[in-house]
């Protein structure tokens, strides 16, 4: 039985049995919204290291790209420095996961500060093309994600669509 | 913990007796759902001979993930109550606390459920679709209601740009990890604000928050608008947009361009699409930034809400919804009509 079968089984039988236990609405409510996030996990939990995989590729080649681009025209955009992203590997358990997410990280915070250079430093322009491109990188990487976390917006269960601003 | 009825009961007389400085007396108060950001308590209050009137106390929460600032939500009610509007009526601020020990705000109790499944999926769907209709002319008599003459202050410079700033900032000093495409969206708002030099006219009382969840109705009829904790003074195509946002939207049961012509028809003037296009964007980036917030308030151990924890994954689709909306607007060369 792998994790997919196991988290989808575990969120059958707690709604089965257990769901129609619970009285106390407070309690009920924290059931629900946990079968809800079992549910998603049993739907993504294998896909992280592919979408990290295919953003980390995404995000270096346009970067690279854009920052020789830049550069090519006497703009010379300094990367943030890794050391400061130890925490981005927390809860991951292989190894290899943990350093991609810390690379996936890595690039995130060297997307962000090449798009402020580009906005502060850089002429019009320039600037523009640079932008366009990362609005194009980010619409890609959101679609991922959209994959990556197993969810859309409306929830199978109703009652999760309670959901407080 | 949760205080016992008889003492808040107790607390909420020596406070209403010294703010109201008149006798009053406080009966039947009991604890009710509030929500995930405030804890609520309906009482009646009675004064003298008169009847007793419904009245409710909306306390903030500790670790609650929307930083609101009750004060200002309480000046807002005032500055409506007595003029008609869709909205109870304000009663007194306990800004210190002395009832429940946190800032609060008590106000007329209206009859009515904010039940938004039961609104959502409505059996009659001709119920939710009045209701709609209603909810358009509550929320045109909102955005022309006067509130320069009710004593409410100007938004310094553009009205947008504020709203834009103060988002950014709570998603700023909120969120556990740099997120390049909701950051960038935040500068998309910047670089595109609606000028509002050309209908600044039109700057309305904007509720924030108005959805399906937060209006009571009864039956087929809408009764009140209810959590106006991010009211304030902005562009009336916020609201709008809000209401349609995919999670809440009434559109199976008024389109959005349906409820646009009875709000126009009742306002008397026109929104632009592409200001509302816009405002669907902001929306987008707001819901995602109340999710930043959410789950961090879980992950910091500020709130034990299992809804809240889970909330990082509705970013995707909101970031998804203003990236196609930016694309139309790239390809659509429509301009504003008004």
């Amino acid at each position: 039985m792998n994790n997919g079968v196991l988290l989808n089984s575990l969120r059958k039988t707690l709604k089965q049995t257990v769901l129609p236990h619970v009285e106390d609405p407070a309690a009920k409510r924290q059931l629900k919204a946990a079968l809800h996030m079992i549910g998603r996990m049993g739907k993504c939990w294998d896909l992280a290291p592919a979408v990290l995989r295919a953003d980390i590729a995404d995000m270096q080649n346009i970067l690279e790209a854009l920052e020789q681009h830049v550069a090519g025209q006497g703009h010379e955009f300094v990367p943030p420095q890794p050391a400061q992203y130890d925490d981005a590997s927390d809860g991951y358990n292989d190894p290899n996961l943990a350093a991609m997410a810390q690379r996936h990280y890595m690039f995130c915070a060297r997307a962000e500060g090449f798009e402020s250079f580009a906005r502060s430093q850089l002429p019009l322009p320039l600037a523009q093309h640079c932008l366009n491109a990362l609005e194009q990188l980010y619409a890609r990487m959101t679609k991922r994600d959209l994959i990556a976390n197993g969810d859309s917006e409306f929830s199978e269960n109703d009652e999760l669509m309670k959901i407080e601003t | 913990m949760t205080a016992k009825p008889e003492d808040i009961s107790k607390a909420l007389r020596n406070f209403l007796r010294n703010a109201l400085e008149r006798e009053v007396e406080i009966t039947d108060v009991r604890r009710v759902f509030g929500g995930n950001a405030r804890q609520a308590w309906a009482f009646e209050l009675s004064e003298q001979a008169d009847e007793p009137t419904a009245a409710i106390l909306l306390s903030q929460v500790a670790g609650g993930h929307v930083d609101s600032d009750t004060s200002s939500e309480y000046a807002i009610l005032k500055a409506m109550t007595g003029h008609g509007l869709c909205a109870p009526a304000a009663i007194a601020l306990d800004e210190s606390g002395a009832v429940t020990g946190a800032p609060a705000l008590i106000m007329e109790r209206i009859g009515g459920t904010a039940d938004v499944l039961s609104f959502l999926n409505a059996d009659s769907s001709s119920r939710s679709a009045a209701l709609t209709e209603q909810l358009a002319i509550a929320a045109a008599d909102l955005h022309g209601f006067n509130w320069r003459n009710a004593g409410l202050s100007s938004p310094q410079g553009n009205a947008a740009l504020q709203q834009i700033n103060d988002w950014e900032g709570r998603y700023l000093q909120s969120r556990l990890g740099p997120h390049p495409a909701l950051t960038y969206l935040f500068g998309w708002l910047k670089d595109n604000l609606p000028d509002e030099s050309a209908n600044s006219e039109n700057l309305s009382l904007v509720h924030g928050d108005l959805r399906p969840g937060n209006f009571l109705y009864e039956g087929d009829d809408l009764t009140a608008l209810l959590d106006w904790e991010m009211a304030h003074i902005g562009d009336p195509a916020e609201d709008i947009a809000w209401i349609y946002r995919a999670l809440w939207s009434p559109e199976k049961f008024l389109t959005l361009e349906e409820f646009l012509q009875i709000y126009e028809a009742r306002i008397g003037r026109a929104i632009c699409r592409r200001r509302m296009t816009y405002y669907r964007i902001f929306s987008e980036v707001k819901f995602a930034t109340l999710s930043v917030v959410a789950s961090a308030s879980f992950a910091n151990g500020k709130t034990d809400n299992f809804r809240l924890a889970d909330r990082a994954s509705k970013i995707g689709a909101c970031l998804d919804h203003s990236f196609q909306w930016i694309e139309w607007l790239n390809t659509d060369q429509g301009a504003c009509d008004e």
